[in-house]
């Protein structure tokens, strides 16, 4: 294979995991979610602290505050990759359901990989929202892409 | 596969420490330097993301209506260095004055040398 066949087929593969990451969230499976990650892979997440090691018991109560499946949509992944490490990152739409009631949210994702002898696992992960300059401070939780 | 090259990491370290001092001078020409015509850039304010380079000078436009820059203004605290062959990443505690951050930034090699074609920075949501 050339370098750039290569590559090609590292981004496949590395959507294919993604693709497994988001209907684990989506079944709410915490545990199956994490055996995509290297043991003690980091997490900036979405809420406090800046950053830390990845919990299944945390991530798996989080689930548990929904009624029912966890969807996230990604708009346009982009996928920075070589032949051991990459780097892949983009926008996504998330659905949720909290009382009967639909909570929807966009954020943005950065997630970055390893390959290892059981394919790629991720080594870091990051989820955010970005905040209004009104001086509220407030989490843009109500943003959609332009 | 092998570990983070010592050049490798010690030329991204370089990188980041050129960039945050450029800050500390509202250098833009500096800012900008080592970073991809196609970046993407996921900051803190508002909007989710901004392509391109020419994007990613206004995101520093914005900063510098708020930031006088100087020694305070722009800081990376800590920086795990994560290189390949050709693609690398390091994840950083920022420091903002007196507030602290995450910042994730994405490299890949170009002709031998490391440039910036991904950051995403953010605070954590505010816990109620």
């Amino acid at each position: 294979m050339t370098g750039r066949d290569q590559i090609l087929e590292a981004e496949n593969e590395i959507r294919v995991v993604l693709d497994q990451m988001r209907q684990a969230m989506h079944d709410r499976d915490a545990k199956r979610y994490y055996s995509h990650f290297v043991p003690g892979a980091m997490e900036y997440d979405l809420a406090p602290p800046l950053g830390h090691e990845i919990d299944p018991k945390e991530l798996g109560d989080w689930m548990n505050g929904w009624d029912g499946p966890i969807d996230e949509t990604p708009q346009d992944i982009r996928i920075e990759a070589g032949s051991e490490l990459a780097f892949a990152y983009g926008m996504a739409r998330v659905d949720v359901k909290r009382g009967g009631e639909d909570i929807v949210w966009w954020m943005r994702r950065t997630t970055c990989l390893r390959k290892t002898s059981a394919g790629w696992k991720v080594v870091h992960d990051h989820t955010s929202e970005p905040f209004y300059m009104d001086g509220s401070l407030r989490a843009a939780t109500d943003l959609e892409p332009v | 596969m092998q570990g983070t090259k010592p050049d490798d990491d010690s030329a991204i370290r370089a990188l980041l420490e050129r960039w945050a001092a450029a800050v500390h001078a509202r250098d833009m020409k500096t800012i900008l330097e080592d970073h991809s015509d196609d970046i993407v850039m996921f900051d803190v304010p508002e909007p989710l993301e901004s392509r391109g380079i020419d994007a990613y000078r206004g995101t520093w436009d914005l900063f510098f209506q708020y930031s006088r820059g100087g020694e305070n203004a722009f800081n990376i605290i800590s920086a795990d260095v994560t290189a390949g062959e050709s693609v690398a990443w390091c994840n950083c505690i920022l420091g903002i004055e007196e507030t602290r951050l995450r910042l994730t930034v994405g490299l890949r090699k170009e002709n031998g040398r490391w440039i910036v074609a991904h950051e995403h920075h953010s605070y954590p949501l505010k816990s109620d």
